[in-house]
């Protein structure tokens, strides 16, 4: 896993004389017009999944002669970037964090420029061997039977079972299903997808039985065997109507909606970047496109925007859609 | 000593600490005591002192710590701004300068020499002393120049690119003092110059610094806690207390005439022969022997030696050279040998 | 001097200890009312449930308030026609000037009239570093200077720590300067002094969660806001620093100044501020050891450079990468910080005019020489990918082992910790009734400071109670008081021998350092794969880094024990033991409370770190007003922290009879 790299910004230089070179004589030049002046500023959060699929974006741009700064941003703090006019784009909403995309679309100043196709699924996860304590896995209701619980249990949440929940800035709904559901479970918060990580990794890794929120894509889910709880399928009424469902008192007596990774950009900036805009309308991957990525990064250890160079390179047909 | 070309005037200044102590001064009829003051919540540093110096007079103020000596010092600089009085300065009254006359006149009349010397640890000496030229935005090298021309004259010529932590305490206040002298001022004010050294030194620095009077002839402040260096000083004496001036007059009035217990407590360790002139232990009467006679100015410890090498009394003169009296050897003795916590047996 | 004693006198008298005598007896009485109060519900005696816990009816808006005001001045206010974000924005510009200009020069290239420049290679930057280095101190310097950074280069981290370093500076530079322009102010006028002591206490406690949606809008995105986030925090040591080391300079200084005609402006440029530079250095390296534990924070909400490298390793558990770049950052630090004090222990010497000159050719054919030759030889351009190394991998493998073998005695551990010290401490923080706390708060007041310290404390902590927040409230003051605890317990006793031996304490420093630099998040991760999330690796956090203080001030206040006392008390016959508990611990008390306090403001600042790895108090509520776009709750939680950080400090300078001087 070592980390052998050349001097970026060297390699940049060149790289940026290289591919201006190359595709000065190639067709979509001709584009290289007023828009393709002013950088095209594309958001990177260090997360893998996002990262990947921004720099996806963002090679493409380049290679459309674009010049692109991939503005580095905290997830949540991205949306004042975008609605301030810091940032034009920004190609990983996750439906998870609807609240602050659905503030800063209210905002006026963003706009949705649609799904990027990847899905995501996320929920309860559990690694396989789980399945064994808890038979009848992945029902929800072997969550309930006590042998279950008993081994589930920590020091702290005892009686109950612990669930290793997502940061608390992430819309899970869980405190919600505990009640609706009266799954015998504490939430032990974590506070950013590391921690989250390392809670859930480090029992995986040594066999220890656990439960927590996993989501895909993701490279947890992708490198360690396990599967998601099935909780009653999502509902737009289950959310809102408490009479839905098995529990007739509370909402959320089901699973989170799946959803997908949205793309974002400032209204503003469809003006000043018509074409650009347009192709991030198009632009979608899927999520297996976003595994290989995800796997390419996290466990062979390779630059993001490298893996994103090489994945545009091996997929000319899927890119040749975006440019329509 | 005349009054005609004094040069510095102190009318009743007053230095209070406190709330409103301006307004609290102003209203009062009587001057206040310090027990009226206390009561009110104020603290008077300075009170009610009048003062006046003249030209090329070296004026010393004397005091225990918690006199008011340096404060009163700092209200004839307005370094610390009197509550109430005036200052006249040849002729202006400080008090009334704005900030930036205040400026001008300091680079212009005054110079001041600090207790802990007051250089500054970034400079050297050089650049210390060359520092209120600088301040005047003059060309670092005719500033130089004069800097050097500055330590020159007080000994340290070679020292200049060394910095203050590296020079000795003498030393380091040989570097104030040039410094204080750079502009060149009318009026020299030195704060306990000599207090922070070692007694040894101290008494080197007292000779340097009758030695540089000697060549400048400048009008001196000077203010210090030790009555033995007054005396040695001064040409006359403001003895402080509690902010008030006790008694002003020369070294040898205030020794054989102390106005209250309080001055004549510090006058006891004094000899007498230190600060008695020939004028006051003379006999009178035109019965003096030899040719040779001493000044009437002259004290009579600097001139023992000769009365007593001589035959007969030792003529007295005064500054046009007319006989006053005549000085006998008996005299001399008597004032050598007189305790000093006596009173010296009257002079016939 | 005796002007000058008389001078200061009016200003110092005000702060002094009273009401220790008069108003002893109500204050006795307060406090075990306060007392009898608090633990009640430890009795099982039910309290009313108004006095409990504030009814929610009587919970003013707070939230909402500060939520519409936060908008407003970021998104509309006004000055005349100009919108303040248009100000602040061109502010930003402004500042944002040097830090491109650094970034480029180390990192990222240049473009100068059209022609663009690579960086500095990095054999220029190493060697001018290793020769600062040997020019403020030894050889011994110059090893650590340029060590630290071949360590950057050899682990192929040389990009992201030019970048740390290039923001690290412009952040030290912006900071020193706002601070010395701060601390001149109150050095100047009193009565900004006492306004900006609170300010700065805020600055300090409230996690930059809270108010980093204003930050982003007022100065935009990219470095610029997190150089202003590490600012925040790192600033106010410079400004207090400043304004004590003016207070320090001799007064006859700015009046030989004064004397020499110089204007108000020329005795603080050219006399004051240069005489108190060698103690303002203490305030600029504390800047520096500031900002470098911002770089994680800053990282998080958007910085580039070795804080980056660190949280997306961990993202991906890449703990053995995350522990390089974490490392980097420590010898950054050091290097920084010893570099720092050799600069401001250094005092002129005449011999050194002659030398500069050529110290100077030295510096420049290090720079330039390596840029010259670069062209030709791509070695020095480019560190080399094939003379990289890393030990990641070994390390991770360290941890995997660890992880399936310590698992189970830790654990064992963590139970004992929780059952009996963690469960019972919260269970009794979460049942104190508010009623309980504010009295406690204003009894304790009375007692040590007087009625003006009971009415501000007490009015402090019925905020915090009456704010929506009492709940996260207690469980942050809960962790901090365990913390703050245990963080005594270990650093008094090594802040006792740091004291007794030179060579434990150089030791001892290192150690500090490290702790204090080393983004906390490196070993927390691994904790939390080991023992899972939640309040017990949040406590080991903020006890690690709470641990630092409480071993320098300790070590501190009894090294300041004058040495004639200790002296004439051997002489007296007092036995080791004597001589330290009758004495020396008695004159270093002042000391020793600042040691509590300064550990108690650490504490608090730790608790941005713990609510990244999941605690719920007031800190976590900053972090989700984030995400939900709430910035009332952000703010508010954020008040709450800084008014019981105020509380306890407040109280306990009080407790030290006011001498303590702040850091």
């Amino acid at each position: 896993m070592s980390y052998r790299k050349f001097n970026t910004s060297w390699m940049k230089t060149l790289g940026a004389a290289a591919l201006s070179a190359t595709f000065l004589a190639a067709p979509q030049a001709r584009a290289a017009d007023a828009e393709t002046a002013s950088p095209v500023r594309i958001v990177v959060t260090g997360i893998t999944d996002a990262d990947f699929i921004a720099n996806v974006f963002a090679g493409f741009l380049e290679q459309n002669g674009y010049k692109v700064e991939r503005v580095k941003a905290d997830y949540a703090a991205q949306f004042v970037g975008l609605e301030a006019g810091d940032m034009d784009f920004s190609t990983s909403i996750w439906d998870t964090s609807r609240d602050i995309m659905d503030a800063a679309l209210a905002t006026g100043k963003v706009q949705n420029m649609g799904s990027t196709g990847v899905k995501i699924r996320e929920g309860w996860w559990y690694p396989l061997y789980v399945k064994e304590l808890c038979p009848g896995l992945p029902d929800w209701k072997a969550l309930l039977e006590p042998a279950c619980v008993k081994a589930l249990a920590t020091v702290e949440s005892a009686p109950k079972a612990r669930f290793v929940e997502a940061p608390a800035d992430w819309t899970t709904n869980n405190a919600a299903r505990l009640e609706a559901l009266k799954l015998p479970f504490v939430l032990e918060g974590t506070g950013t997808p590391a921690a989250l990580h390392a809670a859930i990794v480090g029992a995986v890794q040594r066999k220890e039985p656990v439960i927590g929120w996993g989501f895909m894509p993701d490279w947890m889910t992708e490198q360690y065997p396990g599967e998601f709880v099935q909780f009653p399928h999502f509902e737009a009424a289950c959310a809102t109507d408490p009479k839905w469902g098995g529990n007739p008192d509370k909402v959320w007596d089901c699973d989170n909606p799946y959803g997908y990774v949205w793309k974002v950009a400032n209204t503003k900036s469809e003006a000043r970047l018509p074409r650009a805009s347009r192709m991030l309308r198009l632009y979608h991957l899927t999520a297996a496109d976003v595994a290989w990525g995800i796997r390419r990064v996290d466990v062979d250890g390779i630059e993001s925007e490298k893996a994103a160079e090489e994945w545009l390179k091996a997929h000319p047909d899927l890119v040749a859609d975006w440019a329509l | 000593m005349s009054t005609t070309n004094r040069i510095l005037l102190c009318d009743n200044v007053w230095k209070v600490y406190g709330p409103d102590a301006d307004t609290f001064l102003s209203t009062r009829e009587q001057p206040p005591s310090p027990e009226d003051l206390a009561a009110a919540g104020l603290l008077a540093a300075v009170r009610g002192v009048s003062l006046s110096i003249s030209q090329g007079e070296i004026f010393v103020i004397m005091g225990l710590s918690g006199s008011g000596k340096s404060t009163l010092l700092r209200c004839m600089t307005r370094l610390v701004e009197p509550t109430a009085g005036s200052i006249l300065l040849g002729g202006t009254n400080l008090l009334n300068a704005t900030e930036r006359q205040l400026m001008q006149i300091r680079r212009e009349k005054m110079g001041m020499v600090f207790q802990n010397y007051a250089l500054m640890p970034h400079l050297s000496a050089l650049e210390n002393v060359a520092f209120p030229l600088k301040v005047q935005g003059m060309k670092r090298a005719a500033r130089e120049a004069r800097a050097q021309q500055m330590l020159d004259l007080v000994g340290l010529g070679g020292r200049g690119r060394h910095y203050p932590h590296e020079l000795s305490g003498g030393q380091q206040q040989r570097v104030g003092i040039a410094r204080s002298l750079t502009l060149e001022p009318d009026i020299w004010f030195l704060d306990e110059p000599f207090s922070a050294l070692d007694p040894l030194v101290r008494r080197e620095m007292q000779d340097e610094f009758l030695r540089l009077q000697t060549l400048l002839r400048k009008t001196i402040v000077f203010v210090t806690h030790d009555f033995a260096e007054a005396v040695r000083l001064a040409d006359r004496i403001a003895i402080m207390r509690e902010g008030a001036v006790v008694q002003v007059a020369t070294p040898e009035a205030l020794v054989l005439a102390p106005a209250d217990p309080y001055v004549s407590a510090f006058t006891r360790d004094i000899p007498r022969a230190q600060v008695v002139t020939a004028r006051s232990a003379m006999d009178l009467g035109p019965d003096a022997a030899g040719s040779a006679g001493v000044a009437a100015a002259a004290r009579v410890i600097d001139i023992a030696e000769r009365v007593l090498a001589a035959e007969g009394p030792v003529a007295v003169l005064a500054e046009d050279g007319g006989v006053l009296g005549a000085l006998s050897r008996e005299a001399v003795i008597r004032l050598l040998l007189a305790q000093p916590h006596t009173r010296p047996a009257p002079v016939q | 001097m005796t002007a000058v004693e008389l001078r200061s006198e009016p200003e110092s008298r005000g702060d002094a200890v009273r009401g220790a005598g008069a108003a002893r007896l109500p204050a006795l009485a307060l406090l075990a009312v306060a007392v009898l109060l608090c633990l009640l519900p430890q009795f099982g005696v039910e309290m009313p449930p108004a006095l409990a816990a504030i009814p929610d009816r009587f919970i003013l808006p707070w939230r909402q308030w500060a939520g519409e005001a936060l908008t407003y001045v970021a998104k509309d206010s006004h000055i005349g026609p100009v919108m303040v974000s248009e100000i602040t924005r061109g502010i930003a510009g402004v500042i944002l000037q040097p830090m491109l200009l650094l970034q480029g020069l180390v990192s990222k290239g240049l473009t100068v009239g059209g022609v663009e420049l690579p960086p500095l290679p990095w054999p220029s930057v190493m060697l001018a570093s290793a020769l600062l280095g040997l020019r403020f101190g030894s050889v011994r310097l110059a090893l650590l200077t340029g060590g630290a950074l071949l360590y950057a280069a050899l682990f192929g981290l040389w990009d992201a720590t030019m970048l740390t370093l290039a923001s690290v500076l412009v952040s030290v530079a912006f900071g020193v300067l706002l601070g010395t322009w701060l601390g001149i102010l109150a050095f100047r006028h009193p009565r900004v002094d006492r306004a900006l002591q609170p300010l700065y206490d805020v600055m300090q406690t409230v996690p930059i969660f809270a108010y980093l949606v204003p930050i982003l809008y007022l100065f935009g995105f990219g470095p610029v806001g997190a150089m202003m986030a590490t600012v925040i925090y790192a600033m106010p040591p410079m400004a207090r620093v400043t304004t004590l080391a003016l207070r320090g300079v001799p007064a006859s200084i700015g009046e030989a100044a004064a004397m020499a005609g110089c204007t108000r402006g020329q005795v603080m440029r050219l006399a004051l501020l240069p005489s108190a530079l060698p103690k303002m250095m203490i305030g600029v390296n504390q800047v520096l050891m500031l900002s470098l534990t911002m770089v994680i924070i800053a990282s998080v909400i958007g910085a580039d450079g070795l804080g980056a490298v660190v949280l997306k390793a961990l993202q991906s558990l890449k703990i053995g990468r995350g522990l390089e770049a974490g490392l980097a950052i420590v010898l950054v630090a050091i290097a920084l910080d010893r570099l720092g004090q050799a600069i401001a222990e250094r005092r002129p010497q005449h011999r050194d005019a002659a030398g500069s000159r050529r110290w100077a050719l030295a510096f420049a054919v290090a720079l330039v020489l390596p840029c010259l030759l670069a062209p030709m030889i791509p070695a020095l351009a480019n560190w080399p990918a094939d003379w990289s190394v890393s030990t990641a991998s070994w390390w991770d493998a360290r941890i995997a082992q660890m992880n399936l073998a310590f698992a189970g005695p830790l654990r064992e551990l963590k139970t004992f910790a929780f059952l009996w010290l963690l469960r019972p401490t919260k269970l009794f923080f979460l049942a104190v009734p508010w009623i309980g706390a504010v009295t406690l708060v204003a009894a304790l007041g009375l007692l040590l400071g007087g009625w003006r310290l009971a009415l501000s404390c007490g009015l402090m902590m019925l905020f915090v109670a009456g704010c929506g927040f009492w709940e996260p409230a207690q469980l942050s003051l809960y962790l901090i008081a365990i913390s703050v605890a245990l963080a005594l317990l270990i650093g008094m006793p090594l802040g006792l021998a740091c004291a007794a031996s030179p060579r434990f304490n150089a030791g001892m420093r290192v150690v500090l350092d490290t702790i204090q630099t080393l983004p906390s998040f490196v070993y927390l991760i691994p904790v939390i794969m080991l023992l899972g999330s939640g309040d017990f690796p949040a406590l080991i956090a903020i006890v690690v880094y709470a641990v630092t203080p409480a071993v320098r001030f300790t070590a501190d206040a009894l090294r300041h024990v004058p040495g004639e006392i200790v002296e004439a008390a051997r002489m007296s016959g007092a036995s080791r033991w004597q001589n330290f508990g009758w004495v020396k611990v008695p004159l270093a008390r002042p000391g020793l409370l600042l040691a509590v306090n300064q550990t108690v403001m650490m504490a608090f600042g730790m608790l941005v770190i713990t609510a990244l790895i999941g605690t719920k108090g007031l800190e976590s509520d900053t972090l989700i007003s984030l995400s939900k776009a709430d910035p009332g709750r952000g703010i508010i939680a954020g008040a709450a922290m800084a008014f019981l950080a105020i509380i306890i400090d407040r109280l306990l300078r009080a407790a030290a009879g006011g001498q303590a001087a702040r850091p």
